[in-house]
């Protein structure tokens, strides 16, 4: 397996005059060529601004990468100039966003948005960019492409935007693709089928992905390794099979007790994780789960857990996987 | 498109006609006439004046003769302006009027929209303060005020350009400059503030995620987008350099139209005052029908022209 990119301790900030907010601390996390790294974790922990830190797109006046690196095949993200980053954006990474009722640009055609990617980064002229993208197009599965490749983001359904916005992601044929809850603004019937076209264009292109989600579902259906996000932190990592069979971490258990079953008896209530996630402009001195966490210890709230390995590829970040937990309920063990 | 130009064109004619009527209505509630102010003149003379130009005819039939003059596009002879009629002297003032309201236009748009630019890209630095204080400056200061300063500054201090009248191009440049400060003032603001939003959108950070950069990024992804609401202004912005002209040109004495339309009102020429006020209308409802298919044009969310599915 070959590494593509590689993050290292990566902790950032947001400053405001009231306050700072420490979005994302000390996160590490790293993804071979051609694989499907899921991150996943609850609203505000810290998913989107990962995200936008590997393409350095987050606000520039109040963003800010405090610490760590962010190596793309082999090249340093974190210090690069306007210059270099440009030449990354769009080519090697693809990125597509949550909302495709907003993400593409109104006055522009569907076609010319497509195309734009090739004439900056592979010096493609006008006529032969869009023909590219038309066979593109053809390849997100949309009906008439040639048609498609002239209309206005507004004329077209929810479900056609976001295939537009993969497509664009995708016209430079990029080494990475980092996929923002490309399916959360969409109703399910049409969340199922981009995520099919995602997962047979990864198959045919051989790119690696990121996919941001909250959606343990989505996470189930394509992904090879899964990090899971606690108020700025990765609590844990693992492969698909250790993370939804072998859940270490009190929230990863949470996380997938409260995904409805097919055969939930309705009289049974959803589990839910009580409470809500602290505070990121105040940080914890412990753990930063243990207020909401049902198995925490004394040493829970005193010391941040240090991390610990349960095979090469898992990790978790808990006390209660410390041997000397001994009290700790051991298996949390889940049939699915 | 032949829908939408047909159905404006109706709505034209009858703005128009709304504009004629209540300019007649207003200006026969104001006691008086023409004549009034002639003290020493007989009786008898004053009513063969009146009678000369049609002012002792019962009102409705006053009011259907200047709407026949406004449909044939003829407004009679000018009761101030000996041997001349209202045409005549529209077709003398226009030019001038013309030369000075398009080249405040221009420096209007120009400059606003520059202005506004700058000011967005250097967001909350120390440019953007600057530049809005000139904004708020020139919104609040009348033109009138500002006509004096750069008189007395450029004409009369620096010699640069002439004090008033027309004449050379030279002529025209203090006093464009005067009547577009404030529309410029607003251009700039509205403009500042509409690529500030614009910026906010999620499609610029696509934008950006594709490698978009420089000139493209700002022509292409941010002015496009951020100068829809700075077209939809123009059509006000070109009544108020219309109405700013009449100030303008009394200022630096220019024989333009605004000057002939003021002097109309203190005259009480009639027939002058309901030519002018006529073609001063049209004009207006001419840039907003353009301003309206610029519009269509520039935002493909706005279907003017059918079939362009
Ligand atoms: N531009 C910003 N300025 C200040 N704080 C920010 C900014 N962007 C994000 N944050 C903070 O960073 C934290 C993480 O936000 P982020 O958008 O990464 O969450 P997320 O995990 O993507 O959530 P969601 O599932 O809702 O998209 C939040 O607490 C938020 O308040
Ligand atoms: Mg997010």
């Amino acid at each position: 397996m070959e590494l593509l990119l590689d993050v290292n301790n990566l902790s950032i900030t947001f400053k405001s005059k009231e306050k700072t907010v420490h979005a994302v601390r000390n996160v590490s996390f790293h993804v071979n060529k051609g694989e499907v790294l899921a991150i996943v974790g609850e609203s505000g922990c810290g998913k989107s601004v990962t995200a936008k830190s590997i393409m350095r797109l987050l606000p520039e006046k109040t963003g800010r990468i405090m610490d760590g690196s962010i190596m793309f095949d082999g090249k340093e993200i974190t210090t690069m100039n306007k210059k270099e980053l440009v030449k990354y954006r769009g080519d090697r990474i693809g990125m597509v966003f949550q909302d495709p009722m907003s993400s593409l640009n109104p006055t522009m055609t569907v076609g010319d948005q497509i195309a734009e990617g090739l004439m900056i980064h592979k010096g493609y002229k006008k006529k032969k960019a869009r023909e590219k993208a038309i066979e593109l197009i053809r390849q997100v599965r949309i009906a008439n492409p040639v048609h498609c490749c002239t209309k206005y983001p507004h004329q077209l359904s929810g479900g056609m935007r976001q295939r537009i916005v993969i497509a664009m992601a995708l016209i430079c044929e990029p080494d990475l693709l980092i996929a923002d809850e490309p399916t959360t603004a969409l109703d399910v019937t049409i969340q199922a089928e981009i995520l099919n076209l995602l997962k047979e264009l990864q198959e045919k292109m051989g790119m690696a992905i990121i996919i941001i989600t909250h959606d343990l579902g989505v996470v189930a259906k394509f992904s090879d390794r899964v990090n899971v996000m606690y108020a700025g932190e990765i609590v844990e990592r693992g492969t698909l099979r250790e993370i939804f069979y072998h859940p270490q971490h009190p929230y990863t258990l949470g996380l997938l007790k409260s995904i409805p079953k097919l055969d939930h008896d309705f009289c049974e209530k959803l589990a839910v994780i009580e409470g809500s996630p602290p505070d990121l402009s105040i940080l914890p001195k412990g753990c930063a789960f243990s207020e909401r966490c049902s198995h925490a210890m004394d040493v829970c709230d005193q010391y941040h857990p240090e991390q610990f390995d349960q095979s090469s590829t898992h990790q978790v970040s808990c006390w209660l996987t410390d041997s000397r937990a001994s009290r700790a309920p051991r298996v949390y063990s889940i049939t699915h | 498109m032949l829908q939408f130009m047909f159905r404006r064109l109706i709505g034209a004619v009858i703005t128009l006609f709304f504009i004629i009527t209540l300019t007649f209505v207003l200006m026969s509630a104001i006691p008086g006439d023409p004549f009034t102010s002639d003290a020493r003149v007989p009786e008898q003379v004053l009513d063969n004046l009146r009678d000369h130009y049609g002012l002792n005819d019962p009102i409705m039939v006053q009011y259907f003769k200047y709407l026949k003059g406004a449909l044939f596009l003829d407004f009679g002879p000018s009761i101030k302006w000996d041997n001349q009629t209202v045409n005549e002297l529209i077709a003398t003032g226009f030019p001038v009027s013309a030369i000075l309201g398009i080249q405040a236009l221009a420096i209007a748009i120009f400059f606003g929209i520059l202005l506004g630019i700058i000011a967005a890209f250097n967001h909350n630095k120390s440019f953007d303060y600057m530049a809005m204080i000139i904004a708020i400056l020139g919104l609040s200061v009348p033109s009138f005020i500002f006509a004096t300063i750069l008189i007395n500054f450029f004409a009369i201090k620096l010699q640069w350009f002439p004090v008033a009248t027309w004449g050379t191009w030279q002529h025209s440049i203090l006093p464009s400059i005067a009547l577009a400060v404030a529309p410029m003032a607003y251009i700039a603001r509205l403009t500042r503030s509409s690529i500030l939003e614009v910026l906010s959108m999620d499609y610029i950070q696509t934008a950006l995620a594709k490698g978009v950069t420089g000139y493209r990024f700002i022509i292409v992804h941010v002015l496009r987008n951020a100068l829809i609401p700075v077209v939809t202004i123009l059509g006000p912005i070109t009544a108020t350099i219309l109405t700013g002209s009449f100030v303008i040109e009394q200022i630096f004495g220019i024989p333009g139209l605004g000057k002939y339309f003021v002097e109309g009102i203190s005259d009480r020429d009639y027939p002058l005052i309901l030519g002018t006020s006529f073609f001063y209308s049209a004009i207006l409802v001419f840039f907003v029908i353009l301003v309206d298919i610029a519009y269509g044009v520039i935002d493909p969310r706005i279907k003017l022209i059918k079939g362009r599915d």
